[in-house]
C-alpha cells in the first residue's frame, strides 16, 4: 500500500484493470473527494453527489479503457465526467431544484451543507457562507460550474477549460461574470459578516 | 487605467492570481480614487474570503462509507467473473487443443495407412514385372499388371501362367472392347502367388 499511493492515477488504473483492489482502493481513496464534492456543490443534493460518484467509479470498473491518458489528466476526465452525469442526473429530478435543495422545510441549511460545529458558532461566518451556497447554486448552469471549479475546487482556467471543453477565455469571462453576480447577491447579506471576516 | 480596465482585472486581484505588478499597481491606485471600483474590490475580496471558507469546509466531506463499499463489492464480483471466464475460455483452448491433436494424429495414422498399402502394392507389382519380364517376347503388346486383389502381400516368389480369355473380360479391367469382336480370345499372362492365388493381371497381343 505504501508503494501504490506513490503511484500515479494512469499507473493505479492500469493495476485496478488488471484485478489489483488495492489498486483500485487507492485511486478511489484519492479521488472520490473531489468527485463527491463537485457534485454536491453543483447540485446541492448529497443524493445526487453520492449517485454520481458510486456510477463514475463503476463505469472507471467496468470500462478503463474510456479514459485515455494522451487527452487529459485522471482528475480532469472525472470532473468532465461528473459534470454530465449531474446535468443529467438534475434534468431527471426537477424535485432537486438548487435552492429547494438547500433550504430545509424550515428555512435553515440543511446539516449536511453545514459542517464543523465550531464554525456554527460563529453566526456571521455561517450566515456568509450559507449565502454563498445558496448563491452559487442559483447561479446559471454555465457559470456555477466555472465557479465550482476554478473557486472552490482551485483548477486553473486552463485546466477549467479542458474539463469544460471550451477555451481559455471563455472561463475566464465566465468566471468574471459569475463573481460579479455572486458579489452582487452577496453583497447586502455579507456587509456586516465580511467585517467579522477580515 | 479607468473602470472598465479596472473590471478587467478586479477578479484577478482579488483571487491572487499571478499577474504581471505593472497592472495590479495602477489598478489598487484606481481603486483608491474611485469610490465605486473600491467598493467592486471590497466585494470580491470578501466573496474569494467567504470562498476560501468554503473551500476550507468542504475539504473534508467525502462519499460515504457506503459507497466505496459497494464499490469494492462491485470490484471483487468482477474479478471473480473475469477468472470465471478466463478458466472458461481456457478449458475451451485446451479442449480445442486437445481435439486438434486427435484429428492430427488420425490424419497422420491414416495417412501412414495409405502408404503402406500403396508401398506394398507397388512392390508386388513391381514383383510382378520382375517375373513377367522374362516371359516377354520381342513383338508383344502388353498392359501394364492389374492387380486383382486390394491389398496384395509382397510376393517373393510367384509363377506366370498365360491363359487365353474372351476379349470381353477386358471391359471387366476397364479397357475398351471391340464389340464385334467379343466372342474373339486375348492372351493374358496371371501372377500367381506361392499359395496359387492370382495376383494380378496384364494382356498380350
Amino acid at each position: 500500500m505504501m508503494v501504490l499511493t506513490n503511484l500515479a492515477d494512469d499507473e493505479l488504473l492500469r493495476l485496478a484493470a488488471s484485478g489489483a483492489e488495492e489498486a483500485f482502493g487507492v485511486l478511489y481513496q484519492r479521488r472520490q473527494g473531489a468527485v463527491y464534492r463537485f457534485a454536491l456543490q453543483m447540485s446541492g443534493s448529497s443524493f445526487i453527489a453520492e449517485d454520481v460518484t458510486q456510477e463514475i467509479f463503476l463505469m472507471l470498473l467496468n470500462d478503463s479503457s474510456s479514459y485515455d491518458a494522451k487527452r487529459g489528466t485522471l482528475a480532469s476526465y472525472l470532473y468532465g465526467v461528473a459534470r454530465r452525469l449531474v446535468w443529467r442526473r438534475m434534468a431527471q429530478s426537477r424535485s432537486h431544484f438548487p435552492l429547494a435543495v438547500v433550504e430545509g422545510e424550515d428555512g435553515r441549511t440543511p446539516e449536511h451543507l453545514v459542517a464543523f460545529p465550531e464554525m456554527e458558532r460563529d453566526l456571521a461566518r455561517d450566515e456568509a457562507l450559507r449565502s454563498l451556497r445558496r448563491a452559487i447554486l442559483a447561479l446559471p448552469a454555465g457559470y456555477r460550474e466555472v465557479v465550482v471549479l476554478c473557486d472552490l475546487h482551485e483548477l486553473s482556467y486552463s485546466e477549467a477549460a479542458q474539463v469544460l471543453g471550451c477555451a481559455i477565455g471563455t472561463v475566464r469571462s465566465r468566471l468574471h461574470r459569475a463573481r460579479a453576480l455572486l458579489a452582487e447577491r452577496l453583497a447586502v447579506k455579507t456587509s456586516s459578516a465580511s467585517r467579522c471576516l477580515v | 487605467m479607468n473602470c472598465i480596465e479596472f473590471e478587467n482585472v478586479v477578479v484577478a486581484i482579488a483571487r491572487g492570481e499571478v499577474m504581471d505588478a505593472a497592472l495590479i499597481r495602477p489598478g489598487l491606485a484606481h481603486a483608491e480614487a474611485c469610490g465605486r471600483c473600491a467598493h467592486r474590490l471590497a466585494s470580491e475580496k470578501t466573496l474569494s474570503e467567504v470562498m476560501a471558507f468554503a473551500v476550507a469546509e468542504d475539504s473534508a466531506r467525502e462519499a460515504p462509507p457506503r459507497v466505496g463499499q459497494m464499490l469494492l463489492g462491485a470490484f471483487r464480483e468482477r474479478r471473480v467473473a473475469a477468472q470465471r471466464r478466463r478458466r472458461t475460455w481456457l478449458r475451451r483452448v485446451l479442449t480445442g487443443s486437445i481435439a486438434a491433436l486427435l484429428v492430427f494424429g488420425a490424419a497422420v495414422a491414416l495417412r501412414k495407412t495409405v502408404d503402406t498399402r500403396a508401398a506394398k502394392m507397388s512392390t508386388a507389382l513391381s514383383a510382378a514385372q520382375d517375373i513377367g519380364a522374362d516371359a516377354e517376347t520381342a513383338g508383344e503388346v502388353m498392359t501394364d499388371f492389374i492387380p486383382l486383389v486390394y491389398d496384395p502381400a509382397p510376393i517373393g516368389r510367384g509363377s506366370l501362367v498365360r491363359v487365353e480369355l474372351p476379349r470381353a473380360a477386358l471391359s471387366a479391367f476397364g479397357l475398351p472392347v471391340n464389340e464385334d469382336r467379343n466372342e474373339d480370345l486375348v492372351q493374358a499372362d496371371l501372377l500367381l502367388d506361392d499359395d496359387g492365388l492370382m495376383r494380378a493381371v496384364r494382356f498380350v497381343e
